[in-house]
């Protein structure tokens, strides 16, 4: 699905109506330059959607809760896995993979993984940096994971290594709340800040430094006028617009609209505004500066479903842009559901809403509110996710690879169900420049093992039951987080912290299980769990060592496995 | 003996009774008497015991196989109309009863290789003699589909959503929007143009094309594409016939136009005509006091003038025709603010407004959008009456003409004639049919005949059983009357009527399962069997189980003699106990299109050629003689096509099937046998005896889902 584009020819259109613009060149002397075949090394990018809260029920999210139907030995002893193509979900180019994902990323279900079967060991219930690896970031809920040291996420890890990046300003954090944790040069570990401005004000700070625009790259450069069509274009769109404000218009009608003004945005992209555009290194119109025009409408404070949309999209424009002039290159966006989405009005949206799966909507009896959880994030995915992808996917570099093919974007939640850190999200799009295989939907859940004791809070152990967790013993979530830092080229010793997990080394007693004796270095990212004998999880000794005896942690510092090779 | 209820169901009441709340003015459903096509009586099951008896006397004889999971089709049916559908029974007449004659052992039963029940004793006479008087005692009226109350009730209509309209209707809406001020032949030419040129993706609906509501980039870059070369073409070659003949349609205050420098009042005008057509209702305006949901007042006359702000009429009229062919109410049918009416019917149901109901009427019927009599009419006429009403359909109903496209892509789906083989010319073409060129265009000419024909009967008097039964030629290319050995033309398809049709001899041509569309098979071999399948299967309705996988295999490894007909090839290829069960519910039907070659021609001798040579060594006299009995009872024969013919057009299952497939085109929806079954009954109610098909037409607009929209 990649659209080759040359990069020198690439324009990004941020412009709202009106707008003006701008033609930015910038830093020709990053940019690939070798010609198509030449063996380079590949740039690198990492860009995670973080959310907070869960996705209701993992229905929404993955695109069955079936056994997957192929098998996967690896030759290391590291444990067998399932996996399906992807693409074998999809009907047609509209089915969707599932309520949550939706069918904006069908166009790169070869290029993507979606990763079940990944389980934290113990319940983190409110956490703040468990999804990207700082496990001690709890708000004290469940309190099995106290004491355990802080460390600095991956995002973070990645940041920090400048064989990854050369930016000192790296990571470009945006959201409601981060789930970033920095080290300082000190050793101590805290919450990264996080700097959501509107837009048009991200793009001036990326791309308009102390007000002055990036200089040109290349000097020179030529002037193409705006497409004949371009502004018709645009006041069709409005057209759309307003019949889909308008009045006695379904929700289906809504949806059938968004998703023509979705074709209808894509061709504009395309239409060409007049722009100038430098002779070498990339270049892109801005948009336009004004915070009272179309630009600068839309945050992540002020909720009206137009702008709030309006305003992902840019964000994703943006990051896509950033990430093709090689201003950035580890990018987050973290987010946890606003309150403006609650419609339960004798509760916030945390009890009104998560807690209660299984509860009808106040205002929609038709719906319970696992499915309100999955539609929600659906509006995410829509509008920031796949277009991001869309972006990405758009730049090609050389070798012929898309900044996508190039790059990880990572995608993972709080929890899967409601305080449940079990099938733990985590959606993987792009390849690494080749390091991971792509196309498939990965199951690393043990089913030979039995479910799961603990399914998530308003769940049920029992398969037969309809509120069944569908959890399984599995893989260590952590691994996922090890896998995306050996994909990026770091090293392990760009990442290990010998002083953690020294309870699970050397083990002789088999309380952990008999597999993981003599285990000399555990190694891998981030902590296994809970290093603190007297507080067992379910104050019940026997079923925490059972679980974790279920694990062999001989592979924890290993890059999960994947398929053999690419669905195609 | 027999023990009819009756329910009396007055839809007209009631319908009066939901709707006498609306607002007399914005109700658009009529209040008087409304017609639905529907008897006053319906029929009612019949014996409530006979009928629990036949369940039991199935359960125990039959379940074994027929239940869900098991080795045969289940009969876990729970009402006597699911066992009419399946083509299990015939409603009073035993004898042509599936589930009677394929006993085994007694004096209705056929005798076939697997009477019933296959492998155990024979049914107990009493328990035979119960389902007899069950079936022999079922009125034999239409109620074929279980319709238990007709009355209308708002929350059982089905809710309806923003459609992108069909290519087919994006096509001719093109058309008849221009045609509305340039001469028409240009107009085809230059949308023809265009739509050849950009490619727009082709609707792949689950049956009917037209159902396909996918909106993917391919539509819009398509739509962009063809609106952008249509407004580029208009406004630089046609910009005065455009600019006045649209203010003509209604000048309002617009008296003198001057092309080069249009009033305003000129240009609202233009405006207002020309986009007002192509959305299919009127602009809105400050005046309708419409806004969207978050207040912003709904102004599309300022809105589209404005397109003429700071340029020349012509740059002005080519952003105008680019933004309306893009436009929402242009491609999508979207009935929304104002294009529905009156009050809330229960369950979000409201009325649709003249507008909204002569454009899905054109869109349905026309494939196009409506001509300036219907304009008026929806202006004029008073759709709160049964008059007005019907006023409208019968316009539309009355445009042959303007019918046959959207008649033709019915009948095209329906008959699955994008299913007819392409020749795969043979020197031996040449032997059997010397004069003819065999190639796509003659494949393509095929299939505008049984399109035309079946179009043509729909909307010119004829009945279902003419469909079946008519020997109206409309061949006139010189290769199809080649075909056909038809002398002259038949006229043109404006200038013909029943009167004035050329007909074939009827002893060689009965409607349409004897047209060669229907009966070629691409190569110099008929294909008895597949005619078969495409008639049980898709013409009435039945189930077909797939073949073994290695049916191929088998059949090719059966040898023949070379010199006897194809039809005593297939009956021995298809006589081995793996095969002959289901072949005799298809060879039959194909055996009596045994006068048609597989080029098509009508014969009655079938050349035998010599095993890998392309020499005639003989001909053979060819049979169409069949035994229909265990397919349509016992007694029932065939000696050729065309009481093959009369039997299927007679058949309920055929009817029913042309029914759902019907109602299915005419909602742009799946229907279901159970919940649409009352809707189903009204159109099938209409293909009976004489009844012109142009009724059944009528009913499903007459249907109360034809004239409300739910939304939700």
């Amino acid at each position: 699905m990649m659209k080759k584009k040359n990069q020198v020819s690439r324009r990004m259109f941020l412009k709202g109506a009106g707008g003006i613009s701008l033609a930015i060149p910038f830093l020709p002397s990053l940019l690939p330059r070798q010609a198509w075949g030449q063996a380079v090394t590949p740039i690198k990018r990492y860009f995670n959607i973080v959310g907070g809260y869960d996705y209701g029920h993992h229905q929404n999210w993955f695109p069955t809760l079936n056994q997957l139907t192929q098998v996967y030995t690896p030759s290391n002893g590291d444990q067998a896995i399932r996996y399906q193509r992807l693409s074998s979900f999809l009907a047609n180019s509209s089915s969707i993979l599932s309520p949550m994902l939706g069918n904006r990323l069908n166009p790169y279900v070869n290029k993507m993984n979606i990763l079940r079967g990944l389980n934290l060991h113990t319940r983190i219930a409110h956490g703040r940096g468990h999804m990207l690896g700082n496990i001690a970031a709890t708000d004290g809920h469940d309190t099995r994971v106290t004491g355990l040291k802080p460390l600095p996420t991956i995002d973070q890890v990645l940041a920090a290594n400048r064989n990854f990046t050369p930016h000192s300003n790296d990571p470009l954090i945006i959201g409601s709340s981060s789930y970033s944790y920095i080290r300082s040069a000190g050793g101590t570990v805290s919450q990264a800040s996080t700097n959501t401005p509107k837009p048009n004000v991200l793009f001036n700070q990326l791309f308009v430094p102390g007000g002055n625009p990036i200089p040109e790259g290349g000097g020179g450069g030529t002037t193409t006028p705006a497409h004949p069509r371009r502004d018709v274009l645009t006041r069709v769109l409005e057209d759309y617009r307003k019949v889909r404000r308008g009045r006695n218009i379904s929700s289906t009608d809504a949806q059938i609209l968004d998703n023509t003004m979705d074709r209808y945005s894509d061709i504009l992209s395309r239409l060409g505004e007049t722009t100038t555009v430098a002779t070498s290194g990339c270049s892109y119109s801005t948009i336009n500066t004004s915070a009272a025009a179309s630009d600068g409408r839309g945050s992540f404070w002020d909720y009206n479903p137009e702008s709030h949309a309006y305003a992902f999209e840019m964000y994703a424009r943006i990051f896509a842009a950033a990430a093709s002039c090689d201003l950035r290159r580890v990018f987050n966006l973290h987010t946890s559901i606003p309150d403006f989405f609650d419609r339960n009005s004798a509760e916030d949206f945390h009890q009104g809403h998560s807690h209660q799966p299984w509860a009808a909507i106040a205002s929609n009896g038709n719906r319970v509110n696992h499915q309100y959880m999955g539609e929600i994030w659906r509006l995410y995915i829509d509008t920031f996710l796949a277009r991001l992808v869309s972006e990405l996917d758009s730049f090609e570099e050389a070798g012929g690879r898309s900044i996508l093919d190039n790059s990880l974007v990572h995608m993972t939640l709080e929890s899967s169900t409601v305080h449940s850190d079990y099938n733990k999200p985590c959606l993987l799009i792009g390849s690494a420049a080749g390091a991971l295989t792509t196309g498939h939907m990965i199951d690393y859940s043990r089913r030979e093992l039995g479910v799961h004791p603990e399914q998530g809070d308003n769940f049920e152990n029992d398969p037969a039951s309809a509120r069944f967790g569908h959890v399984y013993y599995g893989a260590h979530y952590n691994r996922s987080l090890t896998t995306i830092l050996q994909a990026m080229g770091l090293a392990p010793a760009d990442y290990e912290d010998p002083t953690i997990n020294t309870f699970f080394q050397g083990r002789t007693d088999g309380r952990i299980g008999a597999v993981n004796n003599g285990i000399s270095r555990i190694g891998g990212y981030g902590h296994i769990g809970s290093e603190n004998s007297g507080v067992w999880y379910y104050n019940d000794s026997q079923l925490y060592s059972q679980q974790y005896a279920r694990y062999n942690y001989h592979f924890y510092k290993n890059s999960l496995p994947f398929p053999p090779s690419s669905a195609v | 003996m027999m023990n009819r209820k009756i329910i009396a169901v007055i839809l007209s009441f009631s319908l009066g009774v939901v709707l006498s709340s609306m607002n007399a003015c914005s109700q658009f459903i009529a209040t008087d008497n409304i017609s639905t096509g529907v008897d006053d009586e319906v029929i009612t099951n019949p014996s409530v015991s006979l009928f629990q008896r036949t369940q039991t006397a199935l359960a125990r004889d039959c379940n074994t196989c027929h239940r869900a999971g098991g080795s045969a089709a289940t009969f876990e049916f729970t009402t006597p109309q699911q066992f009419i559908t399946a083509g299990l029974i015939v409603p009073g007449r035993p004898r042509q009863s599936k589930l009677i004659y394929r006993m085994i052992n007694f004096n209705d039963s056929t005798v076939t290789t697997d009477n019933m029940p296959m492998g155990r004793p024979a049914m107990n006479s009493s328990d035979y003699q119960a389902i007899y008087d069950w079936i022999a005692e079922m009125p034999t009226d239409e109620s074929v589909f279980e319709c238990t109350d007709d009355t209308f009730v708002a929350s059982q209509v089905r809710a309806t959503h923003a459609k992108r309209i069909s290519i087919r209707q994006y096509s001719n809406s093109l058309k008849d929007l221009f045609s509305m001020a340039i001469t028409r032949s240009t107009v085809v030419s230059m949308v023809d143009g265009a739509l050849n040129t950009f490619t727009l993706p082709n609707d792949t609906g689950q049956y009917f094309r037209r159902e396909n509501n996918v909106f993917i980039g391919a539509h819009a870059q398509g739509f962009f594409d063809i609106a952008d070369r249509l407004a580029t073409t208009v406004s630089t070659s046609h910009l005065n016939n455009f600019v006045n003949q649209f203010i003509q349609i209604d000048p309002a205050t617009c008296t003198s136009i001057n092309v080069s420098n249009l009033s305003t009042a000129c240009r609202t005008q233009l405006v207002r005509n020309f986009a007002s057509r192509a959305f299919r209702r009127p602009l809105r305006d400050p005046a309708q006091n419409l806004s969207t949901t978050t207040g912003d007042q709904i102004n599309e006359v300022a809105d589209l003038v404005g397109e003429f702000s700071g340029v020349s009429t012509q740059e002005g009229v080519n952003r105008l025709i680019f933004r309306v062919l893009i436009a929402p109410h242009f491609t999508f049918q979207i009935e929304d603010q104002n294009l529905i009416t009156g009050s809330n019917l229960g369950s979000n149901t409201f009325a649709i407004s003249p507008y909204a109901f002569i454009s899905r009427l054109t869109l349905n019927f026309w494939n196009s959008i409506p001509d300036n009599t219907l304009w008026q009419m929806a202006e004029t006429e008073d759709f709160t009456t049964n008059t007005g009403f019907n006023n409208v359909l019968n316009y539309v109903l009355s445009q042959r003409l303007k019918m046959d496209d959207a008649m033709r892509e019915y009948y095209y789906d329906w008959l699955r004639l994008d299913r007819t083989p392409n020749f795969n010319v043979s020197p031996r073409f040449a032997l059997m049919a010397p004069n003819i060129t065999f190639n796509a265009n003659l494949r393509t000419d095929m299939i505008n005949e049984v399109e035309e024909l079946a179009s043509f009967l729909t909307t010119s008097g004829g009945t279902f059983e003419d469909l079946f039964l008519s020997n109206i030629s409309v061949a006139r290319s010189t290769q199809l009357m080649r075909v056909h050995n038809q002398a002259s033309a038949a006229p043109s398809y404006q200038s013909m009527t029943m009167a004035n049709a050329l007909r074939h001899p009827a002893s060689q041509r009965a409607g349409i399962l004897t047209r060669p569309a229907m009966t070629i098979s691409g190569s110099e071999f008929a294909n008895p069997i597949l005619r078969g399948a495409h008639l049980r299967k898709d013409i009435l309705c039945l189930n077909l189980g797939a073949p073994p996988s290695d049916a191929l295999d088998t059949f090719n490894g059966i040898a023949v003699p070379n010199n006897i007909t194809t039809r005593e090839k297939v009956g021995i290829k298809t006589a081995g106990a793996a095969c002959v069960s289901c072949h005799n519910l298809l060879n039959p039907l194909g055996f009596a299109l045994s006068n048609y070659n597989s080029l098509g021609m009508f014969i009655n001798q079938e050349p035998v050629f010599r095993e890998n040579q392309d020499v005639i060594d003989t001909y053979l006299n060819v049979n169409s003689a069949v035994d229909l009995s265990a397919l349509f009872g016992p007694g029932a024969a065939a000696q050729d096509a065309t009481e093959l013919s009369r039997f299927v057009a007679q058949q309920t299952t055929a009817k029913a099937c042309f029914a759902e497939k019907f109602m299915s085109f005419s909602l742009n929806r799946p229907v279901s046998r159970t919940a649409d079954a009352c809707r189903l009954n009204r159109i099938y109610s209409n293909l009976n005896g004489t009844d012109p098909l142009i009724d059944m037409v009528r009913s499903t607009a007459l249907d109360m889902e034809f004239r409300v929209r739910k939304i939700q």
